[in-house]
């Protein structure tokens, strides 16, 4: 018989921290749900949907996990769902991040006739065949330089990504991107929170070749990595690299497809997605979307953004984790989003119906000072899913 | 764990040089233009007549370091006779080598060497890429890419990669001669 998920951790912070009198009555009722060897999904989802208190530290880490769908609803499942899990990433990152040293070693072991031998005798530098290891090399240094240009500046506003991270530094990065080499010659050695996404990104664009990495998807691992990195169970604070990785894939189940180049012009694609966005608008808000058609405001000045990276750049973190609060919570995450860009220019009405293309446009740039409790307020009413 | 970094993979060096272009030589063969592309490598060194103004900017988009010596050819006022340039646990010196007497001659070349303090002396003006080890150190001429050098008659058109680790360089000698020729020789450091 497994032995259930202890929630010690955080019902011992309820009994000893000062928490106000509805936040408390809050966090009871979501460990009510938690507290049972099966959990009820459904009612989750409904508790979530208002946001999840962070007072407690690892709550909102538990429940995102559980939304997703990464842990399992059967609570003695999930110590061996994340020690699998950490198992089936190390051997990702043992596979897939190679010195041009490690990959001669293992093409030498699986492929030792004649021919094979003769192409690893004659590959140098600038080789360009496939079956050249130093342009397989560069192949992934390509990558990695690519992702890690935009993981070095993920939330700048904040100093917790470029601060060091207590993971353990297990993975040996031969690349030579100028970042590396600048750190290098810096006397850097510090391995920091954003090595981690790079190295969390890198091995998706490795496992997920069709989409690869493009810049954004940087934005959504954040708020995810933030959050479980500041999870204050044991275990989870483990895996925090594995389960953030593995959470992220899920995300990208759904988020995918507006990263697609080929898919910009499909009914899946992001141009569809910025359409739906201003149908919408002309269904809800005739007014206003009759107003931006007239100046000449297309959806892509202001929604591309806001549609692809999940409002994760629109607000201050802390906002972004109660807007994906609600997301989480819907099974039709990308419908629900674009009822939250009408939310959004809801509120914005007043500056949305002036006269003045620019005025409208910096109208448009007030998004961060509405209040994201307002949102949701405001989606409740005019969002109805079965 | 810096290390481990130095030593897996080392840093790479281009060195090329006596292109003569347009004066002896069009282009660079059209096999060694495919190969040459941005950002492959670290550094390059040029020994020295380049030619003209274009090439000059285009060896400089192979990579950020690009280091020029000034051959017997070369009219720019800016370019220094000689240059020393560390890497790693290796100190280069680079010199055209028309300034040498006799030309090429080892002996003439090791005796400059060693008045640099140098490791390894990068030389170009023969036309004819060769490697070689004089007492402790070496001698390397990357001959040259368009086979078009400042002597009577033409030679097969060569470069080198250089590939820096702490305790040796592993040089790849790329030859024209027909088709693309790779031959590779270890550098152990030897102090």
């Amino acid at each position: 018989m497994d032995s259930l998920f202890s929630l010690e951790y955080l019902i011992q912070q309820l009994n000893t921290k000062p928490i106000a009198g509805n936040t408390r009555s809050s966090i009871e009722k979501f460990l009510e749900i938690l507290d049972k060897p099966k959990i009820n999904l459904n009612e989750l989802k409904k508790l979530s949907n208002l946001g999840v208190p962070d007072d407690i530290k690892g709550l909102r880490s538990l429940v995102w996990k559980l939304l997703l769908g990464y842990l399992p609803v059967d609570r003695t499942k999930w110590n061996s769902t994340i020690r699998t899990n950490i198992e089936i990433y190390e051997q990702f990152c043992n596979d897939l991040i190679k010195s041009k040293l490690q990959k001669q070693m293992t093409e030498s072991n699986e492929y030792e006739d004649q021919e094979n031998k003769q192409n690893k005798n004659q590959d140098h530098p600038l080789n360009k065949s496939q079956q050249s290891i130093w342009k397989s090399f560069f192949d992934d240094q390509v990558i990695w330089e690519e992702v890690e240009k935009d993981t070095v500046r993920t939330r700048a506003e904040l100093s917790f990504f470029v601060s060091p991270t207590q993971i353990p530094n297990k993975y040996p990065v031969y690349f030579r991107t100028q970042c590396r080499r600048e750190r290098r010659l810096a006397k850097d050695y510090e391995h920091r929170h954003y090595d981690v996404l790079t190295r969390i990104l890198f091995i998706y664009a490795k496992l997920n070749p069709a989409i690869r990495y493009v810049q954004g998807m940087n934005e959504l691992l954040a708020p995810l990595y933030y959050v479980f990195y500041s999870d204050t169970n044991e275990l989870f604070l483990q895996s925090v690299e594995s389960d953030a990785f593995f959470c992220f894939t899920i995300f990208m189940a759904d988020a995918k497809d507006s990263f697609l180049r080929a898919l910009d012009d499909s009914q899946d694609g992001i141009k569809s997605k910025m359409n739906n966005l201003n149908t919408l608008l002309r269904i809800h808000e005739i007014e206003i979307w009759d107003n931006l058609q007239k100046q000449g405001i297309h959806p892509q000045f202001y929604s591309l953004r806001w549609i692809m990276l999940y409002l994760t750049q629109e607000f201050e973190l802390h906002g972004v984790f109660i807007l994906w609060d609600s997301i989480l919570s819907h099974s039709n995450k990308n419908e629900y989003l674009l009822f939250l860009c009408l939310s959004i220019i809801k509120e914005l009405k007043p500056s949305l119906l002036l006269d003045d293309f620019t005025d409208i446009m910096e109208g448009l740039q007030q998004v961060g000072k509405i209040q994201v409790e307002k949102i949701l307020q405001i989606v409740s009413q005019i969002y109805q899913h079965n | 764990m810096a290390e481990e970094y130095d030593e897996e993979f080392g840093e790479l060096g281009l060195v090329i040089g006596d292109l003569n272009i347009p004066s002896r030589a069009s282009d660079l063969p059209p096999q060694f233009k495919d190969l040459l592309v941005p950002n492959k490598v670290q550094y390059v060194f040029c020994t020295g007549n380049v030619g003209n103004r274009e090439t000059t900017d285009w060896l400089k988009t192979l990579s950020g370091n690009t280091h020029f010596v000034k051959g017997d050819f070369d009219e720019a006022k800016d370019i220094p006779e000689t240059k020393i340039i560390q890497i790693g646990s290796w100190k280069l010196a680079l010199v055209h080598g028309h300034q040498i007497v006799p030309a090429g001659d080892d002996e003439s070349l090791y005796a400059f060497l060693k008045e640099m303090e140098a490791d390894v002396l990068i030389t170009g003006y023969t036309g004819v890429a060769k490697v070689s080890a004089v007492e402790k150190k070496y001698i390397i001429n990357p001959g040259s890419v368009t086979g078009g050098f400042n002597g009577q008659q033409t030679s097969i058109p060569s470069f080198l990669i250089l590939e820096f680790k702490k305790e040796k360089i592993q040089v790849f000698i790329y030859t024209l001669d027909g088709e693309v020729k790779i031959d590779k020789q270890e550098l152990p450091l030897q102090k």
